[in-house]
Formats: structure tokens, sequence, C-alpha cells
């Protein structure tokens, strides 16, 4: 009995010293971030293994899936025969704490001057899910509550000269409840511009907006501060200028 | 860098004009092949020519630089022009004597290093002796010629290569009499074997018109030719840079591209100035209003001997007016053979022609173009391939603005919504277009916004 015990206890001492702990507690390994602070990562279309890879700021790949696990659904449909992954386009990703968050795209959802993204959560535990599938235009910011558990995404769609709208999509990956805020864009402007954008709190909010007209028009460009109350459950957003 | 695809084999009959639309000033490498065949080849009275003309430059018409078909009998010769061109439009002129085979036609633009290496990577068609390759060097001086070339020896008629430039035989004194005008001699090598031979001549020509040409005998490869010593004709700020004007009342030249920067010179409406580098990225600056303006580019330019940024909407470079773009784009739409009436109208309500525009979005240039879009116009297995690598390249932008245009019109061919279609899967992309009728309220503003425009010819701008 004795002997058993000493046995486990070397057995154990010797998991932690030749790094099996990775292995049996892989949840002590996880990397901690605290507040919302982004991690400098990149995602890649790794065309040569077929996998959508995320590597560190030194280009160190810290994890990877098959392309193929795209195909949640039809939306954007690709056939594993194609394997042709050229058409997917992606150049964003931020990194929680347990997840990757990056939108993808294809050609066929691109034109001359917009896409419409889909939203996608890779979970170190290997799960991959599409969190929101309209987002239009260029995406521009995505950004993560304090609690991790809401996303807001920025994004600039383009409507030719002296035409531009700011869209923001605030998900909940919890309820997977979405909201679209338009609010950003005055009527009788054609052009808004997101110059600062920030959480407060988990519920809130703010965005520092420029819109304007055409440069040489006569109406002055107005500088707002938007500030929104966010109620998923009842896919509401309560948006006041302050 | 090609800046101009090759145009593909025909046949050329009389005069035909190439005209080239060069965004920067430098040295370019032009390079045409074809092939024309002699009087008894064509059971008639007269051999082929065909002779070149650059910018009404003409090249004398007994020179290296004319395709003879008394010569050649059939067989492909292959000129390069290497000549210093300003930017702007060029016209290359095609004069077929009886006709011509046109094989090749392709422009590079060539660094502006002293040294030129070139991979030529030509092989010579099976022969007798003729012309094979030529180079031709206008207004430029250089001091030696370094050509790598592969040649065999084959049962009863082996490889030969003869040089000459400016019309001297570079013999070679030390073979024998009967190869001592062919500098490279297959029968002189071992049985069944092949050479690749480096050799240099050092003609040190002055500035002047000059001709290297390759004779070939037989399939001899020319791998490689590099110029050193090359000078081109001294260009004054008056020739090497393109002019521009102020159109704006009042405009400021500074030491950064940005409005806060350390003023230069303050510049007024009608101020000539000179182009030395267009569209760098900079501060996107705001009016009086605060309202940003729509382009984020200012031009390195020089004015009275000052060098500085000046902010892109406050000039107009010569040629880049909106009369000229809009003949450009009329031009473009109907060599793609599309509605030209729609591809200005998109360009129209995307830029107001003006080609240095970016949106807040990120879309750039005339036809408002996004890098998403463009690594998908650089993918030669897509059906509008049309290489960009500037999309402020008036000639680049509007080639693959109206590339993609062409490709989305064709996709609705035979729907009664075809323009609508077309515009919407322009802004939002073909998976943004039902296959039934468009309920036009689905789409959010901007994608509205552009096909009002366009229907209404753009009269909102």
């Amino acid at each position: 009995m004795k002997f058993n015990k000493l046995f486990l206890v070397i057995l154990l001492l010797a998991m932690i010293i030749f790094g099996f702990r990775a292995r049996v507690f892989p949840i002590l390994q996880r990397p901690s971030i605290k507040g919302v602070a982004v991690q400098q990562v990149a995602v890649e279309l790794n065309k040569t293994n077929n996998s959508v890879e995320f590597r560190d700021q030194a280009g160190i790949l810290i994890a990877s899936f098959l392309i193929k696990r795209l195909v949640l659904d039809k939306y954007f449909p690709i056939t594993e025969k194609e394997q042709k992954w050229d058409s997917i386009r992606t150049d964003f990703v931020i990194r929680g704490d347990d997840s990757f968050f990056f939108p993808i795209t294809r050609s066929t959802y691109c034109g001359a001057n917009n896409c419409t993204w889909g939203l996608y959560v890779y979970q170190l535990t290997g799960k991959l899910d599409i969190l929101e599938k309209n987002i239009f235009g260029n995406i521009q910011q995505i950004s993560l509550s304090p609690d991790k558990r809401k996303i807001a995404v920025l994004s600039y769609a383009h409507g030719g000269y002296c035409s531009n709208g700011s869209y923001l999509y605030l998900l909940d990956r919890i309820s997977k409840k979405n909201i679209k805020i338009n609010s950003l864009n005055l009527k009788n402007y054609s052009q808004s511009q997101v110059e600062d954008l920030s959480w407060e709190g988990d519920t809130g909010i703010r965005a520092k907006v420029l819109n304007s007209n055409c440069s040489g028009q006569e109406k002055d460009g107005v500088n707002r501060e938007v500030k929104c109350r966010v109620i998923f459950d009842s896919d509401q957003a309560d948006c006041k200028e302050t | 860098m090609d800046m101009i695809p090759d145009d593909g084999r025909r046949r050329v009959t009389g005069k035909e004009d190439l005209i080239l639309s060069l965004d920067n000033s430098g040295l370019y490498l032009i390079k045409i092949a074809a092939r024309v065949r002699d009087k008894k080849q064509l059971q008639g009275t007269r051999d082929e020519y065909l002779r070149i003309e650059i910018d009404g430059k003409k090249f004398p018409p007994d020179s290296p630089a004319v395709f003879a078909g008394g010569k050649l009998k059939g067989l492909k010769e292959t000129i390069f022009f290497i000549i210093s061109l300003k930017s702007g439009k060029h016209t290359v002129s095609l004069y077929a004597d009886q006709g011509a085979d046109l094989e090749s036609f392709k422009i590079s633009h060539l660094s502006d290093d002293s040294t030129l290496e070139m991979g030529i990577n030509e092989r010579a068609e099976d022969g007798d002796r003729r012309p094979w390759v030529i180079f031709v060097l206008v207004d430029l001086s250089f001091i030696s010629v370094t050509s790598a070339i592969t040649y065999s020896r084959r049962k009863r008629d082996s490889d030969d290569v003869k040089v000459i430039i400016d019309g001297k035989i570079q013999g070679n004194v030390f073979r024998t009499i009967k190869h001592f005008l062919w500098h490279f001699a297959g029968s002189l090598l071992p049985k069944n074997s092949s050479k690749t031979e480096n050799i240099t001549f050092t003609p040190n020509l002055s500035q002047g018109l000059h001709f290297i040409e390759f004779w070939a005998d037989r399939m001899p490869s020319l791998q490689s030719v590099s110029f050193s010593g090359l000078v081109t004709a001294k260009l004054t700020d008056e020739v090497r840079y393109e002019k521009a004007r102020i159109i704006w009342g009042t405009a400021n030249l500074r030491a950064q591209p940005q409005s806060s920067a350390e003023l230069i010179a303050p510049l007024k409406i009608g101020d000539q100035v000179n182009i030395i580098e267009k569209a760098v990225k900079g501060e996107r600056p705001v009016n009086e209003n605060n309202v940003p303006f729509l382009s984020d580019r200012w031009h390195k330019i020089r004015y009275q001997d000052k060098d500085g940024f000046v902010f892109s909407m406050a000039v107009e470079i010569k040629g880049e007016d909106v009369d000229n773009i809009q003949n450009l784009i009329i031009g473009e739409a109907r060599r793609l053979m599309i509605d030209s009436s729609l591809a200005l109208g998109i360009a129209r309500c995307e830029s107001t022609l003006f080609p240095y525009q970016v949106s807040s979005a990120g879309a750039k240039g005339l036809f408002q173009i996004t890098d998403t879009l463009v690594q998908d116009l650089n993918n030669k297995e897509k059906p509008f391939y049309s290489p960009v690598d500037n999309p402020f390249s008036i000639v680049q932008n509007i080639t693959a603005g109206i590339s993609y245009l062409k490709w989305l019109y064709n996709l609705y061919q035979n729907d009664q919504q075809r323009i609508e279609k077309t515009i919407i899967a322009y802004n939002a992309g073909p998976g943004a277009v039902p296959q039934g009728a468009v309920d036009l309220s689905s789409y959010e503003f901007q994608t509205k916004r552009l096909i009002q425009c366009v229907l209404g010819n753009g009269n909102e701008i």
C-alpha cells in the first residue's frame, strides 16, 4: 500500500516535470487574457494542407482545423470535391480566452465594393460555430465585451461616390441573438465614419461618429457620440446621442 | 513587370496602330515577334515586309529593325526595342507590306539601373541562316553586351550563331576560315553534344540608335542578354516628369503627406508642377466644415526646385482630365464589347472620374475596387482575370473594372432586370442577386443608391 502511494506521488511528479500536465490537465495550460485585451494573431488559409491556421505574432501555429469544416450550412456552399479554396477570403481575427473570432466570405458574396461576411468562432476545444451570416460591407473592427460573451462588429458599406454607411452588429455568443444597429447613419447625411468604438460594461457600447455630406457642400460635418444600451433578450438596442 | 499582356497572334495587313497608355516614365522593352514570307512562298512578285514606328519615329527601311520576308522566308524573328518613354499615350505602328503574321507583342517597364539583365529564352525555329533576335537601342549608350547561348552539333548541319553590332560582324578569328564569321559554331563541338556559352562584346558605343543582331543557323537558343553601362539620354525634369497644374484656388506643398506637416511653399491655381510620384498614402484631410475629403492620396511633386507633397484633389495631371478618362473608359468598353454607357455610368457614380478616390470603406480608384476583389482580379483562373498591382493606375483600374462588370453583365444575359442585377452584383456580389425578381427594399441603402445613380446616368452627382 505504502509502495503504491509512493509510486503515485512519483508518477505525478514525473508527469509535471516531463510535461504530461498539459495533456492530462489542459485547462491549467490555457492562456489567460485580462479584460478584453486582444492578442496579436493572424488567420491564414493553408491551401496545401487545406487548413485554417491561427498563428501568433512570431508565426507560431496556435491552432488549426480543416477548411472543409467551414461548410456549416448552405450559406457558404463549398463542396469538398471542389478543393478550391481560392474563393474564400478572411483577413481579420481576434482572440478571446478560449476562442478565435473571424469573418469569412467567398468571391461570390463580394462585389467590387462590398462583401457579405459570416462571423465564425473557433474554440480551442475544436468546436466551430457561425455567429452571424449577414454582415454587409467591409469589416473595420471586431471588439469583445468585458465579459467576452458579446461581440461588436463594425462594418462600412460603400455605395459609390460620397456614400458610405456604418453598420454595427452586436452578437451574443450564448443566446446567439444578434442585433444590427443602423443609427450610426443619419438621414440627410450620405457618409458616416466611426472614429472610436468601445464597450461600456457588458451591455453598453459607445461610438464617436462623424456624419457628413460630400466635401464642398454647404452642410457642415457633424460629430456625434452615440451610446447604445443593448438588451439582447428582447433583441433591442436603445441608442441615444450623448 | 509586364504592363501590356501579349496581344496574341494575328495577321496584320496594311497599317495597324497599337496604343499604349503608360503610367510611369522610364525605360521600356517592346517585344515584337513576327514572321514574313518571301515572294517564292507567296508565289508572287514581292516579299512581305513588316516595318515598325514608335511615336512616329521611323527606322531605316534596310535596317535590322524591319522584318524582311526575303531573309526570313516565313521563319519567326523577334525584335526587342529598348526605348525611354514618358508616361501617357504612345503609339506603336505596324506597317505590313503584303501582310505579316504577328506572333507576339509585349511591353515591359525596365529598371533604371545601368546594368540591364533580361531572360530571353528564345529558341530559333529550324531553318537556314537568317536574322533571329534583334535588339534596337533607341537614343542609348552602352559599354558592353553579354549573351548566353546554347548551341548543338547536329547531323549534317549544326547550330551556328552570328553576332552583328551596328553592322559589324563580331567574328571569331581563332576558328576555321569556314566559321570565323559565326561566333558560335556547333560543328566545332564534339559529336552529338551541346554547349551553353557566355560571351561579352565591349563596343563601348555612345548615345544613339544601335542594333545588336543575333543570326541563327538551325536551332540555337538565346538564354539571356545583359547590357552594362547603359545610359539613357539625359532626361531633364521637363522630359522626365509628368506635368500637372494646381486646380484649387490655393494649396500647400508640404514636407509629408499630411495637412499638419511643415509648409514648404504655398501654391495657387494654375501653378505648373512636375509629378515625381503619384498616389502616396497619407492623411485624409478635412475641409473647413470638418468634412473629410474623398481621398487619402497625395502626389510627390517638384515645384520651382522644391520637392514635397500636395493633396491629390488639388492637382490635375496632364492627360488625367475628365474628358480623357471618359474617352479611355468608352474605348475600353468598346474593346471589351460591353455597353459603354453602363461602364461610364458605374465609373461616374463610383468616383466622379477622379482616379485617386479612396472611400472610407477602402474602395480605390475610378471603379472603386476593394482589395478583396483585387485578389480575384489577379487570379488567372477567374473569367474576369485582369491583373492589378496598382489600383490607382488609370489603365489597370479601367480594364479591371470593366472586365469584372462585363463578367457580371454576361451572368444575367437573358434577364429582364439585367442592368439592375448587374449593378447589385457589382456593389454586393452575385451572391446577393436573386434568381427571380429583385426586391430593392431588401438591400442596404448603399446598394440602392448605386442603382439609382447609374440608372439616372449619374445625374445626382
